[in-house]
């Protein structure tokens, strides 16, 4: 615990790395638009291509990639120190995949051609419905090992209802509509999108966030925990109530986007200290950094092919994700 | 919101002039498109592409999307070349501020919402699998570009070849059975755009026996319990294949092999409906039963 109070310009330095990073976000899309021109059209009225295509697509698309990032990030912080387990994440519990299976729902059954608000709304019910099962099935009481048992299974159900889909789906069309949006996008996202999700997301990073002192006191166990005044149930609540909020509506704008909330909380963890209350704001900042960067890298590369955001994520977080398990073997052998 | 008004004025479209600044795309639409004259568009789906290449005078289109350069998708790859090609995104629409977006059933959802949010109208064609459903979409994109006549007169010379076929065609009993297999061992059946093809040029699909539908993978087991007389390969590529494509390796085809040489049919040719599926049931007919039928333009 040598490091505990170390680089407390940790938070200032992602921080500006994000701000810089959503300037880049913003100059950046399918349309060559010269910087200067793109940071005008922020403050002149939505009357031409060039103010609209910035105001109404690209500004959302930052957005949306800062608070999505930002909700995986601190979800998977928020879990692993909740299950004290490193392989927890937002996936490990059945939020995702339940809220993906609300959307794959709509998707299948052709409500979300006609109701735009259909696919959010059931992804969001499906994060939910999945929340309530995890209590239902493990009890409030529940030790860890039966919550993430609870939750595999959730999560299995939830994959394996979404396989049935898309090998039932009506047709070719379908099963294609329902894969591309499986694997995660941030494309041609639009300002409602931001203000039905934005709530959504910042409650539950809120909520998260006020529990950083109680994981703080988890982190030396339950007992100690317990002793030192904390409700750990209630604890719980909050902190898989938070992610549910934050992935589900993460997931309803978005699809299903995998290894931020698992890597990020991992790369910063030894940077704070290994303290979960200075982990929890740092993910956040960390997963937004994530998911902004390679939201850019498939923009940058969309005129050789055109990658899904889901794709991206696991295609960087995975090889980094290796390397730092190996990295730990290496210090710990 | 802002949305709604800020689009509101830049349907007119002198007042949207001034901005539109942007590498090299700007000089379109300027001067055109005042109230009345046929609309400017831009097309962001492989099959609408090919009508709208077809059907619209050349200063109507905008952009096109990037399969309609693709000979193995269209078959007006050479024509799409003068045209700017789009990728699907909202950003690439935006930039032409056409008066008409047309998309089909694969667009992104997204997209389209997205368009339509910001002012845009957006007209999604069906992807036709029937004749009746090919006229419909052909008469439609001909009103909807402001050229009737030209829909109506691709109609009569698709219907030409149609009828010069069925009259040619031998009675019921003598008809072949035929089996298609696109790439990877997957055939179709009723409710298919290219079982509405082998239909027309009097070939009896046997994937309709196996109860296949749009898309079914076939098991080789039935390919050897059903003995199709003539295998359709429709690929999507652009030159012929080899009696490859994966599962014509597996020796069950051999025992085929002593009947008729299988018949091609290149992908741009059943992928899309519209007037072009004429010449893929004029090619079907003339291997089959060699009923020869002008349907070259």
């Amino acid at each position: 615990m040598t490091r505990e109070m170390g680089r407390p310009w940790l938070l200032t330095l992602l921080a500006a790395v994000l701000a810089g990073l959503m300037v880049g976000s913003l100059t950046l899309g399918y349309v060559a638009i010269p910087p200067g021109q793109v940071l005008g059209a922020l403050v002149t009225p939505a009357e031409t291509p060039v103010s609209l295509i910035v105001q109404e697509l690209r500004v959302p698309r930052t957005l949306l990639g800062l608070f999505v990032g930002a909700s995986l990030g601190i979800a998977g912080a928020g879990l692993q120190g909740l299950l004290r387990n490193p392989l927890a994440e937002p996936g490990v519990l059945g939020i995702s995949n339940s809220a993906a299976l609300g959307a794959v729902a709509t998707l299948y059954t052709g409500i979300a051609a006609t109701a735009p608000l259909a696919l959010p709304a059931a992804a969001m019910a499906g994060a939910l419905l999945a929340m309530l099962v995890l209590y239902g099935l493990a009890g409030r009481e529940a030790n860890v090992q039966t919550l993430i048992l609870a939750g595999v299974a959730i999560s299995s159900l939830a994959g394996a209802l979404i396989s049935v889909a898309l090998n039932l789906a009506p047709s070719a069309h379908a099963t294609t509509e329902i894969l591309f949006w499986l694997l995660g996008s941030l494309a041609d996202r639009g300002m409602d999108h931001v203000a039905w999700g934005l709530p959504f997301m910042g409650a539950g990073i809120i909520l998260l966030l006020t529990a950083g002192r109680a994981l703080d006191a988890l982190s030396m166990g339950e007992e100690t925990a317990r002793s030192l005044g904390f409700n750990l149930t209630g604890l719980r609540f909050r902190v898989i109530a938070g992610a549910t909020l934050a992935v589900g509506a993460g997931v309803a704008v978005s699809g299903s986007i995998g290894f931020v909330g698992l890597v990020v909380p991992h790369i910063l963890r030894p940077l704070v200290g290994y303290q979960p209350a200075r982990l929890l704001p740092a993910s956040a900042l960390g997963g937004a950094i994530l998911l902004l960067l390679a939201d850019m890298g498939l923009r940058l590369a969309s005129d050789e092919v055109d990658l899904k955001l889901g794709v991206v994520t696991a295609l960087v977080g995975a090889p980094f994700f290796l390397h730092l398990v190996l990295k730990t073997r290496r210090m710990t052998v | 919101m802002r949305r709604g008004s800020g689009r509101g004025t830049c349907r007119h479209r002198l007042r949207c002039l001034p901005a539109l600044v942007l590498a090299g795309l700007l000089v379109l639409a300027a001067t055109r498109s005042v109230a009345g004259n046929p609309p400017r568009v831009v097309s962001i789906n492989a099959c609408t592409d090919q009508l709208v290449l077809k059907l619209a005078d050349p200063d109507q289109i905008a952009s096109v999307s990037e399969y309609a350069g693709s000979p193995s998708f269209s078959v007006m790859a050479e024509v799409a070349k003068a045209y700017p090609k789009n990728q699907g995104h909202a950003e690439e629409v935006l930039v032409h501020d056409p008066d008409l977006v047309i998309s089909g059933p694969y667009t992104n959802r997204a997209t389209a919402n997205r368009l339509e949010a910001l002012g845009y109208r957006v007209v999604t064609l069906d992807s036709p699998d029937t004749f009746p459903g090919i006229r419909d979409n052909l008469r439609r994109m001909g009103r909807l570009l402001g050229h009737p006549e030209r829909a109506q007169r691709l109609i009569e010379r698709m219907d030409r070849i149609l009828a010069a076929v069925a009259a040619e065609l031998p009675p019921e009993n003598r008809r072949l059975r035929a089996l298609a297999l696109r790439p990877n061992g997957v055939t179709v059946g009723k409710g298919s755009l290219l079982d509405t093809v082998m239909q027309a040029a009097g070939l009896r699909n046997v994937g309709r026996e196996l109860g296949a539908g749009s898309y079914r993978e076939l098991p080789l087991e039935h390919l050897v319990a059903t003995q199709p007389d003539l295998l359709v390969l429709a690929s999507s590529d652009t030159a012929q294949p080899s009696l490859a494509q994966g599962v014509m390796h597996h020796p069950v085809f051999d025992a085929l092999e002593s009947r008729r040489e299988p018949v091609w049919l290149p992908g741009r040719l059943w992928t899309c409906g519209g007037w072009f599926n004429a010449e893929a049931v004029a090619r079907l007919a003339e291997h089959a039963y060699g009923i020869r039928v002008d349907s070259e333009e």
